[in-house]
């Protein structure tokens, strides 16, 4: 998948534990390590709003996009 | 208006399971018991078979009240609601299974002593069939909900 979490940079800029991140956005540890690794298929809009609330950025700061000429023959499953 | 502890129609349909469970067995075993003690033949082979398929009814009712309770608990759609509509329709599927070919097969059997062992008898109603149906749609709308909720998981 093209779109990638940087949540780890912001993590560093921000000088924060992703403990302490997990816990003030209401998710487990577990669950935001795989949000770090790109193991999830999707980010809740509930969730990367919590998120740009803590890290103070914007949803830009934390998502990367790869273009992808093969992105629109992609089948949702 | 604050939420009782108990869930009406889970409680309702669990009186219902008790009353019909009892109002089965005293029709089919207790009745023929005690005409028994009055004189008459007594419980038949075939009464005790008879008694299949209501028992499957009856467990399909008892987790149809485990649902409804869970509804009214609050509780998300998760894997007790999916095991809930599977038991749901996996009771109904063996009931009517049970009388549309074991019952009649059975008594078909039993009424002739086990001489004559051929084929399956087949009872087929619309009851049944219709049952069978439905148990069906809810064991794949379980089955349905089970990858739904695998999916949703996997979302952060």
């Amino acid at each position: 998948m093209p779109v990638r979490v940087t949540l780890d940079v912001m993590l560093a800029r921000r000088k924060l534990r992703a403990r302490d991140v997990a816990e003030q956005i209401g998710i487990s540890e577990t669950q935001l390590s795989l949000l770090r690794t790109g193991k999830v298929k999707g980010m809740r809009f509930n969730t990367l709003s919590k998120l740009c609330l803590v890290l103070a950025c914007a949803p830009g700061d934390i998502l990367e996009y790869e273009r992808a000429e093969t992105d629109l023959t992609v089948n949702d499953d | 208006m604050s939420k009782s502890a108990v869930s009406f129609p889970a409680a309702l349909t669990r009186i219902i399971v008790v009353l019909f469970g009892v109002a089965v067995v005293a029709r089919q075993i207790a009745v023929p018991m005690l005409l028994r003690s009055a004189g008459s033949d007594g419980v038949s082979p075939t009464a005790w078979v008879t008694l299949l398929a209501p028992l499957f009814f009856l467990w399909a009712l008892w987790a149809a009240s485990d649902v409804f309770a869970r509804m009214h608990r609050g509780d998300a759609f998760g894997p007790a609601m999916v095991r809930g509509l599977r038991d749901i329709g996996g009771g109904l599927m063996l009931g009517a299974f049970a009388a549309i070919v074991v019952q009649p097969s059975l008594i078909f059997l039993i009424g002739n002593g086990f001489r004559e062992m051929r084929g399956v008898q087949l009872d087929f109603d619309v009851e049944n069939v219709t049952l069978a149906l439905v148990g069906l749609v809810l064991v794949l709308l379980a089955r349905y909900g089970r990858e739904l909720q695998s999916k949703l998981d996997a979302f952060v």
